[in-house]
């Protein structure tokens, strides 16, 4: 016998609720606030009010799903993975070789990624986009960018 | 007077004029650019006016927010993809029109359209801020709190069905601002034992997280979609004519527009779906829409441009924001130390009045290039998004970065892209998280304040009649979606267009 799929809001409501419980438990591990402190609310009380909130409203959405038409979603295509681990690698590059070397890899690999393959344009878009932000960063606003590892060991 | 004066003289500085012609010139670029919206664009850059001082940042924003609405409507017209949210409806009868080989006087209508409704929202705006402040300026926390409450309970009255998603979003980001110390107790709270995080999770990373950074995680899974060009001949002054035609639907959708951009939350987007709704309901003409009707352009545009002044009403005088982008340049004030509320007005009147007149010189100098150079406009939408989307990375890196000069802060942009996308992905909008991060701490600060005033009862806030009336209407806004179902179903009648089903 096939198993009955559960309605998304049904899912969406679920999470909810898990992540309501979840962040309850956290309130439970603030510091304890002396008693000639103690005075209204608590640090606790106000999230712990949200949390009843959205869990409270979790549960409209579960009992109000049914006969609520259900959203056909595409999967997620790969490339907006591949774009989110770009990101994550650029966090790493940008630690080794610092924010303007990285953001130009950054600019240049993800749009061959994106299907660019004019790749004089995509240089020279990466190399002039990222030279103007560090100029504007650092003689404008007078902000350091960060120079990474290799930077900190070079200069 | 004085104020007043000097306000409207940093329309003769030219470092201002040059802050307020780059802000608008910039907004109709990203407003005709499908993915970069006003608000993701005011989000991105942010940072950039940390540096600014509060009366040029909020110019440059304000700039921003005015002209985008505008831009949308170009891509609208041309692609059938409206560059900016606010200007979906804009594109029911703009693309048809386009079709007929009428694409440039549908944007000459729509660049005149907007800049009427733009600048008649700003001048209710300098009338009616004022005179807002003044009811709310002897409003205690009791009665802010039920404002920020009606803030809150307005995210349920939009996205019909969304509503309760909505709610949840926006009591979310009440949540995310309670993290960091409880300013009562001074005990930290869901900080992890990271010392960044004690004075809050910041700002602009989440909402360049939310905005940028997850837009480009959907922009990444629509490569695949080449959107349809048409060719632009010229941008025209509508006719007589035509103007005669919609005079009707200007001038209505321009109230319309302004009311539901005070109201909290609503914004341009609403107020465009609504006029159109309106517009056609009033019509002569009502089977010209849907085909190419010009009614139907100069409806929309009208009121998503007049939602602006109006949203920009309730942001100023009370604090409360009246729309997604005005709830980013509230945090931008807030990021200047500036609180806007009734007592900007005393204090710091100049601002105000340079906030009316930069988004009144907004209005008026995208007049003259949606005239003169929305071809040029149009061109920019040919951008490839492999160009694109890399280059708003690392803006939203650096923008990220910038204020504290923080990696964290950059990490914590990239989960809330995440987040967002996720968030999008399964029907809740990144907004309404923006507007309850935006109210967080004022909600939680004036809850614990009229406690203590109340004595921890509860029951002593219906003892303020404005409280009252304000929790009155927050519960009617709450059930506003079912009152609607219900009376629908009474009636058994099918709307024009169901704005609040977007």
């Amino acid at each position: 016998m096939k198993a009955r799929r559960l309605h998304t809001d049904v899912i969406v409501a679920l999470a909810v609720l898990a992540f309501c419980a979840g962040v309850f438990a956290l309130t439970f591990t603030f510091d304890t606030v002396p008693a000639a402190l103690a005075v209204g609310m608590g640090p606790a009380a106000f999230p712990r009010l949200l949390l009843a909130v959205m869990a409270l409203l979790a549960l409209i959405l579960a009992v109000t799903a049914r006969g609520r038409a259900e959203e056909v979603r595409e999967p997620v295509p790969p490339m907006v993975y591949w774009t989110a681990a770009a990101m994550i690698a650029f966090m790493g590059l940008l630690a080794i070789v610092g924010m303007v070397p990285a953001m130009i890899v950054a600019i240049v690999a993800m749009g061959a990624m994106w299907g660019e393959r004019r790749w004089a344009l995509l240089v020279a878009s990466g190399v002039g986009l990222s030279l103007s932000i560090y100029g504007f960063f650092t003689k404008v606003f007078g902000i350091p960018l960060p120079r990474g590892l290799l930077g900190e060991w070079l200069f | 007077m004085s104020s007043f004066a000097g306000g409207m003289a940093i329309l003769l500085d030219p470092y201002m004029l040059w802050v307020i012609l780059s802000g608008t010139v910039l907004g109709v670029i990203v407003g005709a650019l499908p993915g970069l919206s006003g608000s993701t664009t005011t989000a991105l850059l942010l940072p950039l006016t940390i540096g600014m001082g509060p009366v040029p940042s909020v110019a440059f924003l304000g700039s921003i927010y005015c002209a985008a609405n505008f831009g949308g409507s170009i891509t609208a017209i041309l692609i059938n993809t409206p560059g900016d949210p606010s200007a979906s409806a804009t594109a029911y009868d703009g693309y048809p029109m386009a079709k007929k080989g009428e694409a440039g006087r549908a944007l000459g209508m729509s660049t005149v359209a907007s800049a009427i409704g733009g600048i008649f929202s700003v001048m209710v705006m300098i009338v009616a801020a004022p005179l807002l402040a003044r009811a709310a300026y002897n409003f205690g926390p009791p009665e802010y709190f039920a404002l920020a409450l009606f803030g809150l309970s307005m995210l349920g009255a939009i996205g019909g069905e969304g509503g309760i998603r909505n709610l949840i979003a926006g009591a979310f980001g009440v949540l995310l601002a309670t993290i960091g110390l409880d300013l009562t107790t001074g005990v930290e709270r869901f900080t992890f034992g990271l010392p960044e995080l004690s004075e809050g999770i910041g700002i602009v990373p989440v909402l360049t997280g939310l905005f940028a950074i997850s837009e480009m995680l959907v922009q990444a899974s629509q490569l695949h979609v080449v959107p349809e060009r048409l060719a632009l001949d010229a941008v025209r002054l509508p006719s007589l004519a035509d103007f005669r035609k919609c005079a009707k639907a200007i001038s209505m959708s321009s109230v319309l527009g302004t009311f539901i951009g005070i109201l909290p939350a609503l914004g341009a987007t609403t107020a465009a779906l609504i006029s159109y709704s309106e517009t056609k309901r009033w019509s002569r003409h009502k089977d010209e829409f849907g085909k190419g009707a010009i009614e139907g352009v100069a409806g929309p545009e009208a009121a998503n441009n007049a939602a602006v002044g109006g949203s920009m009403v309730a942001t100023l005088a009370l604090g409360i924001p009246g729309s997604t982008t005005t709830a980013i340049i509230l945090a931008a004030l807030l990021v200047q130390g500036v609180r806007p509320g009734p007592h900007l007005f005393n204090e710091q009147p100049t601002l105000l009045w340079a906030v009316f007149s930069s988004m009144l010189a907004s209005n008026l100098i995208y007049l003259v290039l949606g005239l003169f150079a929305a071809k040029l406009f149009a061109r920019i939408t040919l951008i490839p998004d492999a160009l694109l989307w890399p280059a708003v990375f690392v803006f939203a890196i650096v923008g990220a970065y910038g204020p504290d000069q923080s990696l964290m802060d950059v990490w914590v942009m990239l989960v809330f892209g995440v987040i967002g996308f996720v968030l999008r992905r399964f029907g809740f909008s990144p907004a309404p998280l923006v507007m309850g991060l935006v109210l967080g701490k004022m909600t939680e600060e004036t809850l614990k304040q009229s406690l203590l005033i109340f004595d921890q009862n509860w029951l002593m806030f219906f003892t303020r009649p404005i409280v009252v009336v304000l929790f009155a209407i927050t519960l009617l806004s709450l059930m506003a979606p079912l009152i609607v179902k219900v009376l629908r179903r009474a009636f058994r009648r099918e709307p024009a267009l169901d704005p609040l089903s977007e």
